[in-house]
């Protein structure tokens, strides 16, 4: 049962799980982030915000080059967009509600990045701790919600911001990668 | 009278109860369709096997397979019909029902060789 239940959430999420897609995403948050801790380091690359908005271009550019590689070398498997979409509506909507309560009544701790953490953990604890990577990336958010009450200053949380999310796009790339890898792989050799 | 852990075995239907068609079954249920490409890659199967089986599945009702060209290479499509649906999600559940009947099952005492 075990094995058609990774059968059937590597079908369902074969697009998410595409993994590498995400990695030229992770570069412009990566390089703001560094250029946010240490300015000088990176005085000569283009992190201005034209220059982000170019590598951001380029980056969904070979996001969709990587998508024709995984076409190439696993298939094409065609969801249930209204699944997903309806998942998207719901999770965005929770998070500015989330983010409007913040503002109505300031809570010590971020409320949206908190529930990002859980829906984070969520993913990873599914279909058997398949995607289990994920459970890191949430305990960073959780983390990182903890920073205002820890008196971190607000330019270095705007670094860890960036940090955070160019740093969570890597590990769930190369993460989700190797999921789908391992369980195509899995099924070969048996 | 309420029907045996037995019974339910021999009720489930062979066709869909084989493992690779099982799988090709579980993956197509998950999605609008599939290529080729994919259902083999996922099920391990080589091409003369896993078109044995979609062969089967095909003549059985279960899925509908559209052949075209993308550009000069032949591709196949593969989606489950109506009817297929129905089917694997009654497979499911009844292997679902066979699982939780035999997990209140007491296990045999073991016997000591003499």
């Amino acid at each position: 049962m075990d094995d058609l239940r990774r059968i059937h959430y590597v079908t369902e999420h074969y697009e998410q799980l595409q993994g590498l897609r995400l990695l030229p995403l992770s570069v412009p948050f990566l390089l703001s982030s560094v250029s946010r801790l240490a300015p000088s380091a990176l005085s000569t690359m283009p992190v201005s915000s034209t220059g982000r908005t170019v590598l951001v271009v380029l980056a969904l550019v070979a996001s969709t080059l990587v998508g024709r590689y995984y076409t190439r070398q696993f298939g094409q498997a065609h969801p249930f967009r209204w699944r997903s979409a309806l998942q998207i509506v719901a999770g965005t909507a929770a998070f500015f509600a989330l983010e409007w309560l913040q503002e109505l009544r300031p809570f010590p701790v971020p409320l949206p990045v908190l529930f990002v953490a859980v829906v984070l953990a969520r993913i990873g604890m599914a279909a058997g701790w398949l995607r289990s990577h994920y459970l890191w990336i949430a305990a960073a958010c959780a983390l990182f919600a903890l920073l205002p009450v820890l008196g971190v200053p607000l330019d270095i949380r705007a670094a860890a911001l960036d940090g955070l999310i160019g740093g969570g796009l890597a590990v769930a790339a190369i993460g989700d990668d190797r999921v789908l890898r391992r369980v195509m792989a899995e099924r070969s050799a048996s | 009278m309420k029907r045996q852990p037995f019974e339910e075995l021999s009720g489930l239907s062979r066709l869909i109860h084989d493992p690779s068609r099982l799988a090709i079954l579980t993956a197509l249920a998950a999605c609008r369709g599939a290529d080729f490409l994919f259902l083999q890659s996922l099920t391990g199967l080589t091409k003369g096997n896993l078109s044995g089986h979609l062969g089967k599945l095909e003549k059985g009702g279960m899925i509908e397979i559209t052949k075209s060209f993308k550009g000069k290479y032949p591709h196949t499509e593969i989606a489950l019909t109506p009817q297929g649906r129905d089917a694997i999600r009654r497979h499911w559940k009844q292997l679902e029902q066979l699982r939780r009947a035999v997990s209140k099952w007491s296990p045999a005492p073991q016997v000591k060789p003499a």
